[in-house]
Order: C-alpha cells, then sequence, then structure tokens
C-alpha cells in the first residue's frame, strides 16, 4: 500500500468515527429533554431479561437503555462513576454488589410502595433496593454415577472421605460467598473456618463459576458441584434433560439457603419517576410471573409461588440475615483469603 | 500519548495507595500469592517458548520456502489473533471435559497468540539482509550455519517484540485460565475483586503482576540491546527461497496450517455443530450484520490512529538508546499486562475525570482502545524501523527532499510490512476487546465481541457460534490489509 493510500484511508477514518460520534451525541440529547427513557446498568442474563423490558417498554411508552455486562463488573463501574453516572436503575444478579453501593450512599431510599411487596427477610434493611426473585442454593449431581438418594442434603456431608475430589466450588463466585456469609453468620465463624478448611483439604475442585460446575457436571467430569438452581434451569434447551440433576438442601438449614437478585435506583435518579415506574413493574405481577415461568426463580413479590419442580419458599429459605452487608461481605472474602481460596 | 498509556498503572497505585502498606503486605505476603506467582511463571516462560517456536519456525518455513499462493499465507497466519482465548479454551473443555492445568493454558493461548511472532517475524524476513548470509556462505558456512549465525539475528529483535505481546496477553489473560482452572495472578486478581468488590485488595495483587511483566520487558530490551544493529540492509532483494520436491513442500504447509486448523477451523467447525443442538437463545442475523459493521469500522479506525500515535515512539526507540526512551515503551508495555477489568475501571476513573462530556461516547470508545493498545503496535513497526539503513533516507535528503519527506516516503515505506503487521494486532485486538467496550460504548453499540460476551455470559456456546464465526470472517480484513502491505 503507498502512503498515498494509507493517507486516504485515515481520512475515512476519522469522517467515520465523526459520523458515528454524532450519532451517538445526538442520541444523548434527546434523552436529556423529557422523560421517555430510562438508563439501566443491567447485570442479569441480557437475553433472559430481553423480553421483559420489551414489555415494560410497550406498556408505559418509555425506553429503556441497557448497558448489559457482569453484575460485579457494572457495581464496580458505579462505585467510580459515583455521582456523575448516567445510570438511573442498576439490576443486580446478586445483592452483596446492591449492598456495596448502598453502603456506599450510592443508591436512594425506594418508595415503601415497592420495599412492602417483598417479604423483609429478602430485601435490604433500609430501603435501598428491592429483592426481585431468589434462586436457591442446590447440588448439582450427576445422574449416571448418583441417585437423588445418595446426594448430601448438608454441606457439611462434603468433607467426607467418599467425596473426595470429586465435588466442584466456585469461591470466587458471589453466590458461594453468600452462602459462606451466611453459614458464619448461622453456624459461627470457627464452623464456618473449619467447613472451608475442610473443603480445601477434601480436594474440592476449584471452578471460576456456577455455570462451568454445571458443565463439569453435565460431562461427568466432577459428581457433585454447589451451584444456584437458575444455572441448571436456565439451560439452552429443556433442563430436565441435562445429565445433571439438582438436589436441594435440608430444608430449614444453611444448606437450603436462598440467594436475591434484586433492583435500586441510583441516588441521581431519586426524583426520576421513570426509574420508580420501572422497578415497579418489576415487582408487578406480570413481571414477577415471567420470572417464575421464564427463568425459573422464585418470584419473591408472589407469596406462596415457586418454580414448577422445585420444593416452595418456605420449605427453604436461609437465616434471616441482611447478605448484602458490607462489613459481612469483607469478613467472609477475609475468610476465604485466610483459607487461600481466594 | 506516552502519558496516556500510563492510565492503568497510576489508576492502580492510587487504589493500592487507599490501602495502606499493611493492608498491602496482607495480600501480598501470603502462601496464595506464592502459589499464583509460580503458576503464572510456569504459564508465561511455557508460552514465551511456545509463541517463540512457533512463530519462528511457520514465518521461516513461509519465507524460506517456496510454496503455492505466498500471499495467502500472510492472511492464514494472521487468523488465529481473531479467536479470542477463552473461544479456544471453551472447546477444549468441552472436547476433552476435563482438560485443566498449565499445560493446556500454554497452549491455548499459545496458540491464540504466536501470529504476534509470526508477522512481525515475517515482515522482518522481508527487510533482511540476505546478502550477508550469501557472503558467509561463500565463506563455507553450512546454509543453516549462514541462517542461524547471519540471518537468526537479524529477525530476532521482531520476533521477541511479538513474543513480548504474547507474554504480556498471557499474564493478563482471565478466561481461559479460569476456564481451564489454572490459577494464575490475574484469576487470583478477580477472586479479590468479585465479592467484596475491594479494588485495592484486587490491585495488591496486581502489582505482581506488574513486576512481573517488568521482567519480562527489561528482559526483552536486554536481549535487543545485545543484538546487532549494524545489518540494516542497504539495498532489499526478494527473499531467496528454498525450491523443495513437491512432498517436502506439501509437508512442511500442512505444518504450518496445523496449529491454524487446531485454533480457528476446528473451533468454528465445533461451535457450528453445536449450533444445532440449542434452541433457546435466538439469533438475530440483521443484528448480527449491524454488530460486524460497527466492529469493522471501530477496529479500523483504532488500528490508523493507534498505528500513527506509535510511530513517533516506535521511530525514537529505533534509532536512540536514550534511557528516557526505553522508559517511556516499558511503562506503556506494563498497562499491557493488567487483568482488563482494571484496564476498564482505570479509563472509567480518568475520563470522568478529563472528559466528562465525552464519557461513553464513540468518541471516547476509539480514544480509549487507542491508549490501551497503541503498545500492540510499537514493537512490530520499531523493529522494522531499525531495519532500514540509516542511510537511506540521507541518501533521500541529499537528493533534495526535506528530513520528514524523507523519513515518510523511504524510511516509513520500506517498514512499512511491519507497521502494518502492528496495526493487525492493535485491530484485531480492538475488534476482540470486551471489559472495556462494555462499560464505555454508548448504550445500544454492540460489537461483535460483546454479542459473543451476551451468549457464553449465559453459557450458550452454541448460540455464540455465528458471532464466533463473524469475528473471524471480520478478522479477515485486517489480515488481507497485511498481505497487500507486504507486497507493496
Amino acid at each position: 500500500m503507498t502512503f498515498i493510500r494509507s493517507r486516504a484511508l485515515l481520512a475515512l477514518s476519522v469522517i467515520a468515527a465523526l459520523t458515528l460520534g454524532a450519532c451517538s451525541s445526538a442520541n444523548n440529547e434527546a434523552d436529556d429533554e423529557k422523560e421517555d427513557s430510562l438508563v439501566v446498568y443491567s447485570g442479569r442474563d441480557l437475553e433472559l431479561v430481553e423480553p421483559l423490558i420489551k414489555l415494560f417498554e410497550t406498556k408505559s411508552g418509555i425506553k429503556v437503555e441497557i448497558r448489559d455486562a457482569g453484575s460485579t463488573e457494572l457495581a464496580a463501574q458505579l462505585l467510580e462513576e459515583g455521582a456523575n453516572t448516567p445510570a438511573q436503575v442498576f439490576l443486580s444478579q446478586e445483592s452483596g454488589a446492591l449492598g456495596v453501593l448502598a453502603e456506599a450512599d450510592l443508591l436512594a431510599k425506594l418508595p415503601d410502595s415497592i420495599t412492602d411487596a417483598v417479604p423483609a427477610e429478602y430485601t435490604s434493611h433500609n430501603d435501598t433496593w428491592v429483592g426481585l426473585t431468589g434462586r436457591a442454593r442446590v447440588i448439582a449431581y450427576d445422574s449416571e454415577t448418583l441417585d437423588a438418594a445418595d446426594v448430601p442434603d448438608d454441606v457439611f456431608e462434603l468433607l467426607e472421605p467418599k467425596w473426595k475430589g470429586k465435588f466442584a466450588i466456585a469461591p470466587t463466585n458471589a453466590s458461594f460467598q453468600a452462602f459462606v456469609t451466611a453459614l458464619r453468620v448461622s453456624e459461627g465463624e470457627e464452623a464456618a473456618e473449619e467447613w472451608l478448611k475442610g473443603l480445601v483439604a477434601n480436594d474440592a475442585q476449584v471452578f471460576e463459576k456456577n455455570g462451568a460446575i454445571l458443565d463439569a457436571v453435565n460431562t461427568g467430569e466432577v459428581e457433585l458441584g454447589l451451584i444456584n438452581h437458575y444455572y441448571w434451569a436456565r439451560f439452552d434447551g429443556d433442563p430436565t434433560t441435562q445429565r445433571a440433576k439438582i438436589a436441594f438442601g435440608k430444608p430449614g438449614s444453611v444448606s437450603a439457603l436462598v440467594n436475591v437478585t434484586g433492583a435500586g435506583i441510583l441516588t441521581g435518579a431519586k426524583d426520576s419517576t421513570a426509574a420508580k415506574e420501572f422497578v415497579e413493574f418489576l415487582i408487578s405481577e406480570e413481571a414477577q410471573t415471567y420470572f417464575l415461568e421464564e427463568t425459573a426463580e422464585y418470584p419473591l413479590a408472589l407469596e406462596g409461588q415457586s418454580p414448577t419442580g422445585v420444593p416452595a419458599l418456605a420449605d427453604l429459605g436461609g437465616p434471616d440475615i441482611d447478605l448484602a452487608k458490607l462489613a459481612s461481605l469483607e469478613a467472609t472474602v477475609a475468610l476465604l483469603t485466610k483459607v487461600g481460596l481466594v | 500519548m506516552a502519558g496516556a498509556t500510563a492510565i492503568p498503572l497510576i489508576y492502580l497505585c492510587i487504589r493500592v495507595a487507599e490501602l495502606g502498606f499493611d493492608g498491602v503486605g496482607a495480600i501480598l505476603f501470603r502462601q496464595r500469592t506464592a502459589d499464583l506467582f509460580l503458576t503464572t511463571m510456569a504459564v508465561t516462560f511455557g508460552v514465551a517458548i511456545t509463541t517463540l517456536a512457533l512463530g519462528l519456525g511457520t514465518a521461516t518455513i513461509v519465507s524460506r520456502v517456496k510454496l503455492p499462493t505466498p500471499n495467502l499465507w500472510w492472511i492464514v497466519l494472521a487468523l488465529p489473533v481473531a479467536v479470542p482465548s477463552y473461544v479456544a479454551a471453551y472447546v477444549l473443555v468441552s472436547v476433552r471435559p476435563g482438560t485443566t492445568g498449565i499445560l493446556p493454558t500454554i497452549a491455548v493461548i499459545s496458540l491464540s497468540t504466536f501470529p504476534y511472532v509470526t508477522l512481525a517475524t515475517l515482515a522482518a524476513f522481508r527487510r533482511a539482509d540476505h546478502s550477508a548470509a550469501d557472503v558467509a556462505r561463500s565463506l563455507g558456512a553450512s546454509e543453516l550455519r549462514a541462517f542461524f549465525t547471519v540471518t537468526l539475528p537479524q529477525v530476532l529483535p521482531a520476533a521477541l517484540a511479538g513474543c513480548l505481546l504474547s507474554v504480556l496477553y498471557a499474564l493478563s489473560d482471565y478466561a481461559a485460565p479460569a476456564m481451564l482452572r489454572t490459577q494464575t495472578l490475574t484469576v487470583g486478581v478477580y477472586g479479590l475483586f468479585a465479592g467484596s468488590l475491594n479494588r485495592g485488595h484486587a490491585g495488591a495483587l496486581g502489582l505482581v503482576l506488574v513486576a512481573v511483566a517488568l521482567v519480562f520487558v527489561a528482559l526483552e530490551q536486554w536481549t535487543r540491546r545485545r543484538s546487532d544493529r549494524r545489518s540494516a540492509a542497504v539495498v532489499v532483494r526478494e527473499v531467496p527461497q528454498l525450491v523443495l520436491g513437491p512432498w517436502k513442500t506439501a509437508g512442511l504447509g500442512a505444518l504450518v496450517l496445523t496449529p491454524v486448523l487446531l485454533v480457528v477451523v476446528l473451533p468454528v467447525g465445533i461451535l457450528l455443530i453445536r449450533l444445532a443442538g440449542g434452541t433457546r437463545y435466538a439469533q438475530n442475523l440483521s443484528d448480527l450484520a449491524s454488530a460486524a459493521a460497527t466492529t469493522l469500522v471501530l477496529g479500523l479506525v483504532t488500528a490508523v490512529i493507534a498505528t500513527l500515535a506509535a510511530l513517533p515512539i516506535a521511530a525514537l526507540s529505533a534509532r536512540f538508546r536514550h534511557r528516557w526512551i526505553r522508559l517511556v515503551e516499558a511503562v506503556s508495555f506494563l498497562g499491557q499486562a493488567l487483568p482488563s477489568v482494571i484496564i476498564a475501571l482505570g479509563v472509567v476513573f480518568m475520563s470522568l475525570r478529563v472528559f466528562p462530556s465525552l464519557y461513553q461516547t464513540l468518541p471516547m470508545l476509539i480514544l480509549t482502545y487507542v491508549v490501551v493498545l497503541v503498545p500492540k503496535s510499537i514493537g512490530s513497526a520499531r523493529a522494522a524501523i531499525q531495519q532500514v539503513s540509516v542511510r537511506l533516507p540521507e541518501v533521500a535528503q541529499t537528493l533534495g527532499r526535506s528530513a520528514s519527506n524523507a523519513w515518510w516516503t523511504v524510511t516509513a515505506r520500506h517498514a512499512l510490512p511491519g507497521i502494518a503487521a502492528g496495526a493487525v494486532f492493535v485491530m484485531s485486538a480492538a475488534m476482540k476487546e470486551v471489559p472495556m467496550t462494555l462499560m464505555i460504548r454508548p448504550i445500544g453499540v454492540d460489537t461483535l465481541a460483546t454479542e459473543l460476551w451476551t451468549k457464553t455470559s449465559i453459557d450458550a456456546y452454541s448460540a455464540a457460534a455465528p458471532a464466533a464465526l463473524a469475528l473471524i470472517v471480520v478478522g479477515l480484513a485486517p489480515a488481507w490489509l497485511l498481505s497487500r502491505a507486504a507486497r507493496g
């Protein structure tokens, strides 16, 4: 290529960049004028919430602009952005991230009409965010080598020699860490530390995330895996056709913990009617039914309803503690750090 | 520009400083940090050796042996960089469930980054002084000895510059080691960050990554200083090629094709087979087409701007040995070793302070790509400029050209294959980039990489096949441009 041609290429590139830039800034201006649009940072799987958001757009006439990334990454981004964030609503896959943002005073207080719709144990203690759905901690097992009756219903059984090297955990994942927090609070610091040390000693197989654990159970690489039931249910096809099946923990015990996903309104959008309307929609019967039927989660605002094939929420449910409390999260990470799992 | 490339490092220091000495010590001085460090060293040294072997091997065969369709090989050998390493890792795990550990991690990262070495070396072979090898042979050296003692040292700086990119990639990669369950420092950084979002703790461990990167950057600079600089050719002839029999030619061609088949054809094939199995997550081909167009434009614009920005640094460090120039170069490389989520947060932090009105616009996204990816084009460009004899532009000046005109029309033009290889590295990296794109892109702008991320984040790899395939097809564009530049 000659130099002249590369200069032409440069000119072309600059023009393309400017055109694209102009388009995007034109959009921004339109947004500022009236509240017919809403910026949502969503850490939930986009493919699974998109139909719901389309429904909201049709019903309300409000255009929802979604920034889609991992809950952890988005929460960290919100912490960096602080008051300058363009986000109005944060949808999180896990309560811990919401708790960290609340602690940093980045979430506005929600009206009682929203927070009262969900049982107190599944939502924030200071009304900064609302729980939307519940996901049960389960043990996924390889149905080709194990019967349901063989599968432990208490996580302490995993420390038995017969499971040595045969089970998987995801210690850096928020859902596992929430479980450790629950364990610390319900069974005490020492018991939690003993359990974690026992996992390491019993050669727990360490994976990156729930989905990877499920894959490993589905291929027979491990016999058991600690995950959330949601990951099993969101399978690309009929979930019951998987080789992996799921077993729930003993009712009432910490093994039957339910993790919470939720939503919060950012401080800068505390007066936004669109933001409030959107969060109200998420706890409406229509949206909650969608979660129940399409993503097989426990709809926290629909009392007594459970996805098909899983125990009722009342039969599960962990201890009544604030899983999103930052001090508690940090103590959990410190404990995991101490035993060398993170 | 040189200052801007330090943004990730500055951000890291700010977050770590908040932690205090005791906090940093608590993270650094423990068994796990030592374990992560050792694993990381094993992976990076493995990647360094493997990419050098694969890169030098493929480049030597393609440039020294007469193969059919010479320019097509440049395109073929550029393709692996279009495949994200996590896609390669996923395919490996799905073909052989239970694959874990350091060796598979080295294999996956090496296969998806060895073109950094191959392309830089191919460009260097074009500029090498082959008459020196002729002289060596006329003095009685064997063909092989002449190659190893005379020709190879001339292309080594370019190969090492490419190798450094592979090493930095290995240091910063999260998804592939995590999927293969290899606990590297970057996996550790994510682990510390995920639970309580404590960026200080994660940053403290990130410091170890920077220290490791520093060792490799220094090593590369040291070997480069030791390599011979006087061999810049004034007259460049066509590379003399060996003509072999049809069987030997076919065999060597197959050898060169093997890594490409493993990391490009095999994954795409497997994803396409999986595509038939998925039922739930819909495909929208028009979305995919517009994402492909966006990806191509963003990649092209970024590559052009980043290459122009890299030229001053490359030109200076090719001609002068001043330690400030070495420092600027080193700083720009160190950021490359950091996990991309830290780099992305650094960019968010900085752009809200410096250009708040541009935050989450396309110009800012492009600027971000340029700042973060510019080091990818420096090494290859520098090695190429170094190979152009300083006498050439001097001659042009005695013939009446201005200094800048002589530089552009003589030096830059002769160094074009190497500069273009650097541009390809930038372009494919921009097209594959995910964490920064997710945070900085304007809402509604989708690239193929973000489409791929959306599908793979729900483990719907079957539904990810079209986006992965499109990413590779779009990757043909920079490869094609490179083969044109190399011919010119």
